[in-house]
């Protein structure tokens, strides 16, 4: 059962809403009807207080006077003497009735004629004769009190002057002033709620001045109108406003200059790495044929030292070809047009593994593929991703453990696949899981290759809007997982707690997701 | 706090405009009115006549009706006085009283209207009429008063008016056309104009003259008591015929037991009296003699 409190607390709440103007005029006029409420309620009950006490004091002056003016009337049982007394005061405005009663409440005197000789026989009669001989209201009403004094002749008491006024009027006057309040409440509340919708519009106004500020800076429009007059604290909010505005426009425009300086520089660089390593290529070829020739025309007709020497530049030569050749492929995926299309994963693991067929028989490793999506990528590149990964856990294997690759994948967030490459080799330390994917970062000096195979796998799956990291502990295997965008849309309702918006990979591109797990 | 602020603000709001609506604590109130009081209760009406104004009346004769009723177990006598001797009298001829301490005049005419005598104080020399003068007064006879002003408390009251007026008449003042006769209402108040020297002298009787020197003794001797009258049978009790007559006999019993008890001799002195007697309505006689030759030969007793 709802409270009468909750109620009213849930009506002003849905009346309120959650705008400052409605809420405010709301307030507004709630704290006026209590106030007034309460002022009303004080004013009517000190006037109603006053106007008994009057009353009170008027009717008991008035039954004292009868009671000292018929003592001897009593005493005589003078019904007219007393009717003259009674007459004296019958009189005088709002009185209702007075009499004069002796101690057995015969009435001796009385307005009204007929009463005369009778006896008062209820019960706060009864009680006025056997109560304490003193002066006392004997009874009060809206409209009504009595007051009755004793008439006494020496200490006894011979009979009691009772006189009724009418308080009628008092409760009309009563009524009139209630009436007036809810007046007066009313029209502060309309009063007060005008104002507050002034103020709160005002208010507002400014407020939503400023929203639309902030909106047309949100879609990158400067410039921003001054409000007109507004208050002071607004107008500071809109100081700090526009310098803050200011302030992100000029970073922005700070911003845009660098990256276009940044685009520009590794555009430039990349070019270079390209045309570097590509005019490189011719030399290169040539030193290491002559070397060769050198190698097999004068290999053993030459002294110790030089055939190490020939040797020394022959391996040279194909350790620098295979480099500008790592460098050509990690250029040629910085600047290859994007075309993804559809691409069956399981298509790009068996052309992978086909280009590694010669280590895989060699190392006895045995590879598992699981169950694999189509996803939207470019063929060479995911090729070269898996080719890069398998061939990885290859050459880091365990040496007393028979190499075991598994490739498997699930859903991610939505639109998006996460593939696992996972491996029983030598695993990494965690303090290396990052530094791994930069390039030409080798953490055994001695194993075969150039350090730029995980740089280009990263680059890769940057490319494809997804993000590489790997999890791995040293001598238990590693797992390199990457998210890539499914070619269809991949199981929504399976999509993994805790991903991130796909959409925003796919719009920030490599920079926004190329932080490591 | 579980319950937020405006919701004790609107609570102590509503609260308090139905205290100020509040405007009754009673429904309307009007006596009830019945033909007997609601502690019924056989009440007598004791009517004295108007000795003393009614408040002195009161204070005389009330503890003498307090005692009554303390023990007659039952039945309740109520006293009650008169402002003049004209209200008395209706009251008494109209039958409103069951007992009755009349003047001896009134008894003799009560006895027409269903009363009987039972009693009356024993000091009949005390029922006189005796007539003041201010000790400084250079009246020394009757003859003195011829073309004077005197007053007198009523034409009917006997010791204080009738008694003096056929003392002057039977020494030689007609009351009639030698002396102005002013009838001033109360015995308290001839006294008090001979005292004021608007009047040569001023009667009335024991009783109030005694008061009037316990009460104000300055004033008191600068009077004296120049002339005193014959005097008749005093004052009395009658009862109304409807009585039943054990409550009479009850009262007449404690009326005429007072002097044997300090309470009862106390209440005796304030009226004052020696004591009260059994009596009928032979006793009266000489006051229904006087009456007559009263009424033959100067006035009727109501008439100036």
């Amino acid at each position: 059962m709802i409270q009468p409190a909750a109620l009213v607390k849930k009506v002003l709440r849905a009346a309120a809403g959650k705008s400052i103007r409605s809420r405010l005029v709301i307030g507004v006029a709630l704290v006026h009807a209590v106030l007034m409420t309460l002022f009303i309620a004080d004013l009517v009950h000190r006037q109603r207080a006053f106007l008994r006490t009057e009353s009170t004091a008027r009717a008991l002056g008035l039954a004292r006077l009868v009671a000292v003016n018929s003592v001897s009337w009593v005493l005589a049982n003078d019904v007219r003497g007393l009717s003259e007394v009674i007459r004296s005061v019958g009189g005088y405005p709002d009185v209702l009735y007075a009499m004069v009663i002796d101690g057995s409440g015969k009435v001796l005197g009385h307005t009204e004629e007929p009463m005369i000789d009778r006896y008062v026989i209820d019960p706060v009669s009864r009680g006025l004769l056997d109560g304490a001989p003193e002066a006392r209201e004997v009874v009060s009403s809206a409209t009504m009190m009595e007051a009755a004094a004793p008439i006494r002749v020496g200490g006894r008491v011979v009979g009691w002057a009772r006189i009724a006024v009418n308080q009628s009027g008092h409760a009309a006057e009563l009524r009139a002033a209630l009436r007036e309040g809810v007046i007066y409440t009313i029209s502060a509340i309309l009063v007060g709620t005008l104002f507050a919708l002034w103020i709160a519009r005002r208010l507002t106004r400014d407020l939503g001045h400023l929203g639309e500020a902030a909106n047309r800076l949100r879609r990158g429009e400067s410039g921003i109108a001054a409000l007109q007059e507004p208050p002071t604290e607004i107008a500071d909010l809109e100081r700090a406003f526009a310098d803050m505005a200011g302030t992100i426009l000029r970073r922005e425009q700070e911003l845009r200059q660098y990256i276009d300086k940044l685009a520009a520089s590794n555009a430039d660089l990349e070019q270079f790495a390209y045309v570097a390593s590509h005019d490189l290529k011719t030399p290169l070829r040539s030193v290491a044929s002559y070397a060769q020739l050198l190698e097999r025309r004068y290999g053993g007709r030459l002294d110790a030292d030089a055939d190490d020497f020939i040797k020394f530049i022959v391996d040279g030569s194909k350790r620098m070809s295979v480099l500008i050749d790592d460098l050509l492929e990690y250029a040629r995926n910085s600047q290859a047009e994007r075309d993804p299309t559809g691409i069956a994963a399981a298509e790009a693991v068996e052309a992978a593994l086909a280009n590694l067929n010669a280590a895989i028989t060699a190392s006895g490793a045995r590879i598992h593929v699981g169950s694999l999506p189509t996803l939207l990528a470019e063929r060479p590149h995911l090729v070269s991703l898996f080719q890069n990964l398998i061939g990885n856990a290859l050459k880091f294997r365990h040496p007393e453990r028979v190499p075991e690759v598994t490739i498997t994948a699930e859903p991610d967030c939505i639109g998006y696949w996460r593939l696992a490459v996972t491996d029983n080799g030598l695993g990494i330390a965690p303090e290396y899981r990052e530094k791994i994917f930069a390039i030409f970062q080798r953490l055994d000096a001695a194993a075969e290759g150039t350090g730029i195979g995980l740089a280009i796998c990263r680059r890769i799956v940057q490319r494809m809007g997804g993000r590489l990291w790997i999890e791995a502990a040293p001598g238990e295997g590693s797992i390199f997982f990457f998210t890539a965008p499914a070619a269809v849309s991949t199981p929504p309702s399976n999509a993994a707690p805790g991903c991130a918006p796909p959409a925003s990979r796919r719009a920030a591109g490599a920079e926004s997701d190329a932080a490591p797990v | 706090m579980t319950t937020a602020w405006w919701t004790k603000l609107a609570a102590a709001a509503v609260l308090s405009l139905a205290w100020a609506c509040d405007d009754g604590d009673q429904p309307e109130y009007r006596p009830t009115y019945g033909e007997r009081p609601a502690a019924g209760q056989q009440v007598y009406r004791f009517g004295i006549h108007p000795l003393h104004n009614p408040e002195t009346l009161f204070e005389v004769y009330q503890p003498l009706i307090d005692h009554l009723n303390a023990h007659l177990g039952g039945p309740k006598l109520e006293l009650e006085a008169s402002r003049s001797y004209a209200a008395y009298e209706d009251k008494l001829y109209g039958r409103h009283f069951a007992f009755a301490l009349p003047n001896s005049l009134q008894i003799v005419r009560s006895l027409d209207h269903g009363y009987r005598v039972f009693g009356k104080l024993d000091d009949d020399r005390e029922f006189r009429g005796i007539c003041l003068v201010r000790r400084d007064s250079t009246i020394h006879s009757v003859a003195g008063l011829k073309g004077k002003e005197v007053s007198y408390p009523a034409p009917s009251a006997l010791a204080a008016t009738m008694l003096p007026q056929a003392f002057f008449f039977e020494n030689g003042l007609d009351p009639r056309t030698d002396i102005v006769n002013r009838y001033v209402g109360s015995q308290e108040s001839s006294i008090l104009t001979v005292y004021l020297g608007r009047v040569a002298a001023g009667c009335t009787w024991p009783p109030p003259w005694i008061k009037f020197q316990r009460d104000n003794p300055e004033k008191a001797a600068q009077l004296t008591v120049k002339w005193e009258t014959r005097s008749l049978p005093h004052n009395g009790f009658v009862v109304r015929d409807d009585v039943p007559e054990d409550v009479a006999r009850k009262v007449a019993d404690l009326l005429f037991g007072l002097q044997d008890s300090p309470e009862g001799r106390a209440l005796l002195d304030r009226v004052p009296a020696s004591r009260f007697v059994p009596a009928d309505a032979a006793a009266y006689e000489p006051t229904r003699q006087f009456v007559d030759w009263f009424t033959a030969t100067l006035r009727k007793p109501e008439e100036p």
